[in-house]
């Protein structure tokens, strides 16, 4: 199993270098110049060209890059053109804030989901109809929309909860919680929907299989049928569908982080990709891709878990 | 970020290979027609189709231009004048989404046409040609769909600050992937289809083949997709003018005026409601157009349904099937008989009437130590039976008559009440061993599983008495076997095991439906002697279903021969096999290749099994019967007592002996056991 870990990560490698390629190349292409901007009006020539050396601006595309990576393997992202800070540093005080929102949000859908799809498929009726339609409802709203829609319900007339702002989970375990509440909340209602109707559908396939019907005409009774059985066999699209909201999740931090002003990665993004910070926009990318990997991974670890022909296979 | 997966969830749930979309006929007008009688898929066609006009013909439709202000008339709610309100400045909030409209599906449809032009494109030639093209086209779309498709966005915005439609290129190419995937798969499945084998052949190019044959019959596919990755693009496209990109002041874009909106919730939420909404409203019917045009095309191409026939109520049959039934001499009455069968019904919806009967009142008896085999052609009922004395109706339907068992009623009975008795006193074993496995339980546990459930003893020992039952239905080295999965053993041992799991109940009764029809000849008869071993062990009752002779000479005490549904001739096996008393019967043990004599053909019985709803008034065999006359099919024949403990349902027995007769050396059996 071990091995079969290093493998995957072993794979993600390359994928790694093509992004982190196809974003330099892209950045290369913006207009604006850095040394400009970080100069502003008012300054000589003489000035920008011994920034622009400085920022290494004037090598070619290429060689930029494979400083770039040279540092990278040397275990460094580089700083920002702007801040001067580590883009590692600032990569690691902001990780805490997205990883909180997209761990949250995914075992929110998952449950929420879960528990949704296995009452409608076990209940054949109307209200299965109601979750295919809820399910492209809860995609349709826009989460930047349903954030300010719950901030202005639950936040500004109920007062229930803060309506924007982090607090680090070392300073207060409750406080931490509840800055969470919103933003999860919002991420959640494409992930919760969209896992209700995957669950239904396959739990429904499955219930309909030779071993279902021998299980219960063996005497099981229905619920451990469904919940120790068929459940089991239905979750391998579910895990799917989850991983597949996970990142469609991790995107959509970069617009709920804006709404409630969350001092995460997307914020970050948002803000270097304004300033055309290389070295941050790089990091961003990379980092967001790695979360990406980690997902899919843990995705296939339980495919093998779940299902023992992928786990004797491997 | 991959808002993608919404698409690619359903590309999921459709596994990997989704029905293939029609045949090479199959015609646009009718799955329009088709779709025109979906009201959501209606309503929501003529939503956007109204959402899309009214943008285009922003100019001609809208009250006021996009940046008219009215002053003192800042952040209005709905009134007369402004029928959503106005924005901070005084602006008309409905002129201005319908101009924000334009830029906004603008540039989803840009996405959504490169999108579908790359993802058809490499899904097509992805499925034809296979091979090393798709193996590449397979990873190009594994790095398209873990990039973070918002981030990558965002930096492209940044190059091309005024405007969304450059951002639009990569979003498209990006959002392929779905659609290659889901694309592929189809034409995987298209592809193996004669009539392209047909088209090679006659010398058509792969390019023509896959224009004229291979795109045609993905149609639908390719439309369910454009709605999906549409869908994606308008949120994209929306979010990317939320965050600020792409957007010229002050000209209006639904992403930008959500953003405004947000600014002003505060002083005025309802200015929240109609932007957002706008965008909300679009998508939400572009994905429930793709959902009820999906639904069309499987119901124009007769794609497996996956909605189930409507039930109707129990009640109402029940009253038709109390009809009285022909007053018949009833053989499963008796005395010390373990189980009583009487007057057995079964039926599903269906047929004219609503219902279509598969059982049509079979009885018998079953006792102690005795095997009961059921005969007959596929499709006579004698799985629906076999599986109604657990109380168990066929798929959507229900049963009638009576089951009884121990004093207990079976049909009607509650699901607690079955539970005593499934497993516990009646065992269950069915013709497909392998599938009737969970997949994903091990041997072992899944039969330690089950002891428990039936003795409640602890893990430990369930696990112990689990490796018991592995050795009494003769498995070799049960600890290995028990760690095994499903899909590691071979069918012969999963039908062992499925016997071992029939006894982990110490069951009075063992119901066996074909409990050897889908192995190997000699797999076949090591079963049968393990069923025979086991009957004289524990004495348990067997009712067995199969449409082997063979099986039934071996096992049989008693044979029930069922055709369309209804009993045709019961009796002791021995009397049954030297002197059948039904023509039907007869046929059947003729045309057994165990008593075939060797260089002759062998004689099969002419025509098929009515199915049911279509099954003649009269004798039901008359149709096919070689001594039917008239009479025959007057009236429905009674089932009647010919010898002692014999039944047939038949009135030309008298011609069938004769025949028989006739040919008396030839008449040999196998004998009994």
């Amino acid at each position: 199993m071990a091995l079969y870990v290093l493998r995957r990560l072993a794979l993600a490698i390359p994928l790694l270098f093509i992004v982190s390629i196809l974003t330099f190349v892209m950045v290369a292409l913006i207009p604006g110049d850095p040394a400009v901007r970080i100069l502003g009006a008012g300054h000589t020539l003489a000035q920008y060209h011994a920034l622009d050396r400085k920022l290494g601006l004037t090598q070619p595309i290429l060689s930029q890059y494979w400083h770039w990576l040279d540092r990278l393997l040397h275990g460094s992202l580089g700083s920002s053109l702007f801040t001067q800070q580590s883009v590692g540093s600032e990569i690691s005080q902001r990780l805490g804030v997205t990883l909180s929102l997209v761990v949250g949000s995914t075992l929110l859908s998952l449950i929420i989901g879960v528990a949704l799809g296995i009452a409608t498929a076990v209940r054949q009726g109307a209200l299965g109809r109601v979750i295919d339609t809820l399910s492209w409802v809860g995609f349709a709203i826009p989460n930047f929309w349903l954030g300010l829609i719950l901030i202005e319900l639950l936040a500004v007339t109920a007062k229930l909860l803060p309506p924007s702002g982090y607090v680090p989970l070392g300073q207060s375990v409750g406080a931490w919680l509840k800055s969470l509440v919103l933003p999860v909340l919002t991420l959640s209602a494409v992930g919760a929907t969209g896992v209700a109707k995957q669950t239904r559908d396959s739990l429904g396939d499955v219930m309909s299989s030779e071993f279902i019907s021998a299980l219960e005409i063996a005497g099981l009774p229905r619920r451990s049928v469904v919940l120790c059985h068929a459940l089991r066999n239905a979750a391998l699209p579910t895990v799917t569908t989850v991983g597949l909201f996970a990142v469609a999740m991790l995107g959509g931090t970069i617009l709920v982080e804006q709404v409630f002003a969350l001092p995460g990665l997307g914020s970050l993004a948002v803000q270097a990709a304004s300033d055309h910070d290389l070295p941050v926009i790089e990091g961003v990318v990379l980092t967001f891709t790695l979360i990406v990997v980690v997902v899919n991974l843990v995705i296939d670890l339980s495919y093998a878990w779940l299902n023992p022909r992928v786990r004797l296979a491997a | 970020m991959s808002a993608i997966a919404p698409i690619e969830a359903e590309a999921v749930a459709r596994g990997p290979e989704p029905p293939v979309p029609g045949p090479p006929s199959g015609r646009p007008g009718g799955m329009l027609r088709v779709l025109l009688r979906k009201p959501l898929g209606v309503v929501a066609l003529i939503v956007l189709g109204g959402i899309v006009i009214a943008c285009a013909a922003a100019p001609l439709l809208a009250p006021y231009g996009p940046d008219a202000s009215s002053l003192g008339r800042e952040l209005a709610g709905p009134g007369p004048q402004h029928l959503l309100g106005t924005d901070e400045l005084g602006r008309d909030i409905l002129s201005r989404l319908l101009y924000g409209g334009r830029p906004t599906l603008l540039a989803a449809a840009e996405a959504t046409a490169i999108a579908l032009l790359l993802g058809t494109l490499l899904g097509t030639v992805s499925g034809y040609r296979r091979g090393l093209a798709d193996r590449a086209i397979s990873l190009w779309s594994d790095v398209l769909l873990t990039m973070p498709v918002l981030v990558v966005l965002i930096v492209v915005v940044s190059v091309f600050p005024a405007s969304l439609y450059p951002a639009m290129i990569p979003l498209g190419v990006m959002l392929s992937a779905p659609p290659t995937r889901v694309l592929r798969a189809v034409t995987l499945a298209v592809r193996e289809e004669l009539y392209i084998d047909a088209a090679r052949v006659s010398g058509l190019s792969h390019a023509q083949i896959v224009l004229r044959h291979v795109l045609p019959r993905i149609r639908g596919a390719i439309v369910v997709q454009a709605t999906l990755v549409g869908a994606v693009a308008v949120v994209m496209a929306s979010g990317l003018a939320f965050l600020g990109f792409g957007v010229q002041v002050p000209a209006p874009s639904w992403g930008s005026m959500v953003a405004e909106a947000a600014s002003y919730y505060q002083q005025q939420p309802w200015f929240l409601v109609p932007t957002g909404g706008a965008i909300a409203l679009t998508v939400l019917s572009l994905g429930l157009l793709g959902d009820a045009v999906r639904d069309a095309g499987v119901e124009v191409w007769g794609g497996a349904t996956t909605t189930p026939q409507r039930r109707t109520r129990p009640g109402a049959h029940l009253v038709a099937l109390n009809k009285p039934h022909e007053p018949q001499r009833d053989p499963g009455r008796g005395g010390g008989a373990l189980l009583v069968v009487s007057n057995l019904v079964a039926a599903v919806p269906g047929g004219e009437s609503g219902e279509l009967t598969l059982v049509d009142g079979i009885s018998f008896e079953l006792s102690a130590g005795r095997t009961l085999a059921i005969v007959g052609e596929s499709g006579c009922g004698k799985s629906v039976t076999a599986r109604a004395v657990l109380g168990a109706p066929p798929r959507g339907g229900w049963l009638a008559g009576s089951v009884r068992f121990g004093g207990l009623e079976l049909i009607g009975a509650s699901r607690g009440e079955l539970q005593t008795v499934r497993g516990r006193r009646i065992a269950f074993i069915g013709q497909e061993p392998t599938a009737s496995l969970d997949p994903t339980q091990s041997v072992g546990s899944g039969l330690a599983e089950l002891v428990r459930l039936y003795s409640g003893c602890p893990r430990a020992k369930a696990k112990r008495r689990a490796l018991e039952l592995l050795e009494q239905v003769r498995i070799n080295d049960p600890a290995r076997v028990a760690r095994l999965y499903p899909h590691q053993i071979s069918g012969g041992m999963a039908q062992r095991v499925m016997i071992a799991r029939a006894l982990a109940g110490q069951p009075e009764v063992l119901v066996a439906d074909e409990p050897t029809t889908a192995l190997d000849v000699t797999v076949q008869a090591d079963i049968l002697a393990l069923l025979r071993s086991l009957q004289l062990s524990t004495q348990i009752a067997i009712l067995l279903v199969t449409h082997d002779w063979g099986v039934v000479a071996g096992m049989a005490d008693e044979v029930l021969v069922m055709y369309a549904g209804q009993t045709v001739e019961q009796g002791p096996a021995e009397a049954v096999f030297h002197s059948p008393r039904h023509p039907y019967s007869d046929l059947l043990l003729r045309s057994n290749p165990y008593r075939a004599a060797p260089g002759m053909r062998l004689p099969a019985i002419p025509g098929t099994v009515p199915a049911p709803g279509r099954w003649p008034s009269g004798c039901r065999f008359a149709p096919r019967c070689p001594y039917a006359l008239e009479s025959c099919t007057a009236a429905p024949i009674p089932l009647l007592e010919t010898a002692k403990g014999h039944y047939s349902r038949c009135v030309r027995i008298d011609a069938l002996q004769a025949a028989r007769a006739a040919e008396a050396p030839t008449t040999e059996t196998t004998g009994g056991r």
